[in-house]
C-alpha cells in the first residue's frame, strides 16, 4: 500500500516538473503573434488593470492588443490588477523591469504615480478622471501626462439622463440602487450619479428627504423620496452586494422590494445580471434595469434578454486617444497633453449611452476592433511626429469626442 | 534503497531552499543577461523588506504548529493608525511607534483570545481577519483610501529608501534569530510545535509561550507596516488583504516544516521571501502574463510543499492539545 502511494507521488511530481518546464519554454519562446512593423519606431507600454476579469477591462485589454498593437509596433506589458497602493508601486517597478517606457493605469494610486515618476516612466491615469484629492497629491509630477476620462459633470448627468429616460417613457414605479453609497465605501462617481438621479426625480415632481445624517456620504442610507407631484412611485436601495463589504445587503434589499412591482430600476454602477436575479427571487419579474458600466458584450447579453433598458458607459477604443498621448511623450511631445504650467492634465472623455438593444448593438458594432470608433486614420492626426499641426487644443478636443463626432469622421 | 534515499535526503532537505534561492539567483542573472543594475538589486530588497520582516515574525508562530492568517490585515490596520497619527503631527518617530503599538497590541489581543479561551489559533485568526476588516473600513471612513496629504509627506519620504529598510530587516531579523536559536523562546516554540503533551509535561506554559510568540510577531507587523507605509503613504481596504497568503507562501518556500517543530527555522521567512520575490520578477522580465504567472508560482507552491511534506507524518508526535 505504501509502495504504491509512494509511486503515485512521483507520478504527480513527474506531471508538475514537466508543467513548469514546459510553462518556462513557453515563456522563453518568441511570441509569433508580433505587431505589424508600421512605423519605424517601437514601443513598449505597461497597462496596470483595475480588475483582471472586468468585462469593460477586457475589451480595453482586447483593443490594445487586437488593433493599437498592431497598428502602432507598441508592444503591451500587462499587470496584474494591485489591490492597494504598495502593490501598485510592486507593479510599476516590476512593468520596468519588463521593458515598459510608459504607463497606462486605470488605477490612481499616488504612490504608484510617484514611483513611475522616480523611474522617469511617463503616466497616464486613463478611463476614469482622478479624484480631485489623487490629482493634487501628483499633479506636478514631471513625468504624470494626467487623468482622462468621464468628468464628474458626467457622471452627474449619466444619472440625471437615465431617470429622465425612464420618466419619459411612462415608468411609475422606479426603484433606485446606489450601490456603494451609504456605507464607507462611496466613490466620487458613485455620489455624482446619483445626484443625478435625484436631481431628475425631483424636477419630475418628487419630494427627496436626505438621510438622518444629512449626506449621502456618510450614511447610513441614501433618503427617501415621496411622489410629491411625480405620480411615481420610487424605492431606493443602498449599499454593496459583497458579504465581507456589507453583510446586511441582501436582507435590506429583500425588505424594500417586497410586496411591490417595479417598472424599472436604475443603478448606479453595474451589476444588472445580479439584480435581475434577486428581484426574480422575490417574485418581480419583466423590470427593465438601467446601470452604468460599459459596452461590453455581457451588456449586449443582458440587452437582448430584455433585463437591460438602458446602458450607460465606456467602450473598448476608449482608450485610444490615452494611447496617442502617450506615444507622443514617448516622442518628446508631452506639452501635447500636459497643462501649460506645467501640471498633469484632466481631459474630459464621454460616456456613450443606449436605450434600447437595437441601439445598443449599433454602438457596439461601431466599436468593433476591426475597426474601431478611435481607429488608425482618426488617431493618425493627433501624433505630432505624423501630424506637427497637433496643437494642445486639439488634442483635447480629440479626447472629448462624443460617439457623434466619432462617427461623423468615418 | 528507500532508508538509503531517506536517510541521504533528510540531511539534504534543510538545503534545499538555500539551493533553490541560489538556483533562483542563477536564472535571474541569467534573465538580466548577467548584467544586473543597481536598479535590479533595489527593486529586489524594495519588494523583499515587507514581507520579509512579517514572515520572520510569523515563523515563531508556524513553528508552533499554527499559523496567524490575520497578519496582513493587522498590518493594514496598524498603518491606517499610524497614517492618522502622522497627520495628527505624530511625526515620523511618532507614527513608527504608534505602528508598533497598534502591531503589538492586536497580536496581544490574539494571544490572549488564543491562550485564555483556548481557541485553535487558525481559527481565531480567522474570526479577527473578518473583525480587523471592519475595523479598518471604519477608520477609514467614507473614503476609498486615506493619504499621507502631499504637502507633509516629505519626512516619510525620506525613509523610503533602501537603507532603511536593509536596517529594519537586518536588525529585527538578527533578533529573531537570536531569540528562536539561543533562548529558551525558540527552544520551546519547537517544544510546543513538536508535541503540546511533552511540551505541557515538561513544564512548559503553552498559554505564555503563546504570548510570548504573537508579541514576536506583533513586533513584525509595526515595522513592516512602517515599511509600507513609508513606500505607499496610503491606505484602503484592500491593503495587507492577501498578504497573510503571501506570508505563508513564503515561509513554506523557505523551508518550514508544515507541522513546525524541532525543524522550524528562522530563515525561512527571509529565503522563502526572497525566492518568491526572484520567481515573480522572473517570469515578469520573460514576459510571462499575469494570469500564466499566477498558475505557475501555485504549481511551484504546491511543489514546494510535497517536497516538504515527505515522510514529515510519520515523524510527527501526538498533536492532541492539553492544558
Amino acid at each position: 500500500m505504501k509502495k504504491k502511494f509512494s509511486i503515485s507521488r512521483r507520478i504527480v511530481a513527474a506531471v508538475m516538473a514537466s508543467f513548469i518546464a514546459m510553462t518556462t519554454l513557453s515563456a522563453c519562446s518568441d511570441d509569433s503573434d508580433a505587431p505589424d512593423q508600421q512605423t519605424d519606431k517601437h514601443y513598449v507600454i505597461g497597462v496596470i488593470p483595475f480588475n483582471d476579469t472586468a468585462a469593460e477591462q477586457l475589451d480595453w485589454n482586447n483593443y490594445l492588443t487586437e488593433y493599437v498593437a498592431k497598428n502602432y509596433n507598441i508592444e503591451f506589458k500587462f499587470a496584474t490588477a494591485p489591490g492597494d497602493a504598495e502593490s501598485a508601486v510592486t507593479v510599476v517597478e516590476e512593468l520596468k523591469l519588463a521593458g515598459a517606457e510608459a504607463i497606462l493605469g486605470i488605477v490612481d494610486y499616488p504612490a504608484a504615480i510617484q514611483k513611475a515618476n522616480e523611474l522617469e516612466m511617463w503616466y497616464i491615469r486613463a478611463g476614469g478622471l482622478s479624484t480631485l484629492s489623487d490629482y493634487e497629491q501628483i499633479k506636478d509630477l514631471p513625468y504624470y501626462l494626467g487623468t482622462m476620462g468621464p468628468s464628474l459633470d458626467e457622471e452627474y448627468q449619466a444619472g440625471y439622463d437615465m431617470i429622465e429616460s425612464y420618466v419619459k417613457d411612462g415608468k411609475k414605479d422606479i426603484l433606485v440602487f446606489a450601490a456603494i453609497l451609504g456605507l464607507y465605501l462611496p466613490s466620487d462617481m458613485h455620489v455624482f450619479r446619483f445626484e443625478g438621479m435625484r436631481d431628475a426625480l425631483v424636477a419630475a415632481g418628487a419630494v427627496y428627504t436626505p438621510p438622518a445624517s444629512g449626506s449621502v456620504v456618510e450614511g447610513p442610507g441614501v433618503g427617501e423620496f415621496a411622489s410629491g407631484t411625480s405620480g411615481l412611485n420610487i424605492t431606493t436601495i443602498y449599499g454593496y452586494p459583497i458579504e465581507s463589504i456589507d453583510s446586511t445587503f441582501h436582507d435590506r434589499f429583500t425588505q424594500a422590494v417586497s410586496g411591490k412591482t417595479f417598472d424599472a430600476v436604475a443603478m448606479t454602477a453595474e451589476g444588472s445580471q445580479n439584480v435581475n436575479t434577486w428581484l426574480n427571487g422575490a417574485g418581480i419579474t419583466g423590470v427593465v434595469i438601467g446601470e452604468v458600466s460599459s459596452f461590453n458584450a455581457t451588456a449586449g447579453e443582458a440587452f437582448e434578454t430584455g433585463i437591460l433598458g438602458y446602458v450607460v458607459g465606456k467602450y473598448g477604443s476608449s482608450m485610444g486617444p490615452a494611447v496617442i498621448a502617450l506615444i507622443n511623450a514617448l516622442d518628446g511631445h508631452a506639452d501635447i497633453m500636459r497643462n501649460a504650467d506645467g501640471t498633469g492634465a484632466r481631459l474630459t472623455a464621454p460616456f456613450w449611452a443606449a436605450n434600447s438593444s437595437a441601439d445598443f448593438a449599433a454602438k457596439r458594432a461601431f466599436d468593433d476592433n476591426a475597426d474601431p470608433a478611435f481607429n488608425k486614420a482618426i488617431m493618425d492626426k493627433y501624433i505630432v511626429r505624423l501630424n506637427p499641426s497637433v496643437t494642445r487644443t486639439s488634442f483635447i478636443e480629440f479626447a472629448g469626442f462624443s460617439f457623434d463626432d466619432l462617427k461623423a469622421l468615418h | 534503497m528507500r532508508d538509503v534515499l531517506l536517510k541521504y535526503g533528510n540531511k539534504l532537505k534543510p538545503a534545499i531552499p538555500f539551493a533553490g534561492l541560489i538556483l533562483l539567483a542563477v536564472v535571474y542573472l541569467f534573465v538580466t543577461d548577467f548584467h544586473p543594475t543597481p536598479f535590479h538589486l533595489t527593486t529586489i530588497i524594495n519588494q523583499v523588506a515587507v514581507m520579509a520582516v512579517l514572515s520572520t515574525g510569523a515563523v515563531f508562530i508556524f513553528a508552533l504548529g499554527s499559523f496567524d492568517i490575520s497578519l496582513g490585515v493587522a498590518m493594514g490596520v496598524s498603518v491606517c493608525v499610524g497614517i492618522l497619527a502622522y497627520n495628527a503631527g505624530a511625526g515620523v518617530v511618532g507614527m513608527l511607534f504608534v505602528c508598533l503599538a497598534v502591531g503589538i497590541g492586536v497580536s496581544l489581543v490574539n494571544s490572549v483570545l488564543s491562550s485564555v479561551f483556548r481557541l485553535p489559533v487558525f481559527i481565531m485568526t480567522m474570526a479577527m481577519l473578518t473583525v480587523l476588516t471592519a475595523v479598518l473600513q471604519i477608520l477609514i471612513g467614507g473614503k476609498s483610501s486615506l493619504l499621507v496629504p502631499s504637502g507633509i509627506q516629505a519626512p516619510i519620504k525620506a525613509f523610503d529608501n533602501l537603507w532603511v529598510r536593509l536596517l529594519f530587516v537586518g536588525v529585527y531579523f538578527a533578533i529573531c534569530l537570536v531569540l528562536f536559536n539561543y533562548t529558551k523562546i525558540g527552544r520551546r516554540n519547537k517544544l510546543v510545535g513538536g508535541s503540546p503533551i511533552v511540551a505541557a509535561q515538561t513544564g512548559v506554559s503553552i498559554a505564555k509561550q503563546t504570548i510570548i510568540t504573537f508579541l514576536i510577531s506583533g513586533t513584525g507587523v509595526g515595522l513592516a507596516a512602517f515599511l509600507m507605509l513609508t513606500r505607499a503613504q496610503a491606505v484602503s481596504v484592500d491593503t495587507g488583504a492577501s498578504t497573510g497568503m503571501d506570508v505563508m507562501m513564503a515561509i513554506v518556500f523557505g523551508g518550514m516544516p508544515l507541522s513546525g517543530g524541532a525543524h522550524s527555522k528562522i530563515a525561512a521567512g527571509i529565503v522563502g521571501s526572497l525566492s518568491i520575490v526572484l520567481v515573480s520578477q522572473i517570469l515578469t522580465m520573460l514576459g510571462v502574463s499575469p494570469g500564466l504567472s499566477q498558475v505557475y508560482k501555485a504549481v511551484l507552491f504546491l511543489a514546494v510543499v510535497f517536497v516538504a511534506s515527505l515522510s514529515y507524518r510519520e515523524k510527527m508526535l501526538s498533536r492532541a492539545i492539553m492544558f
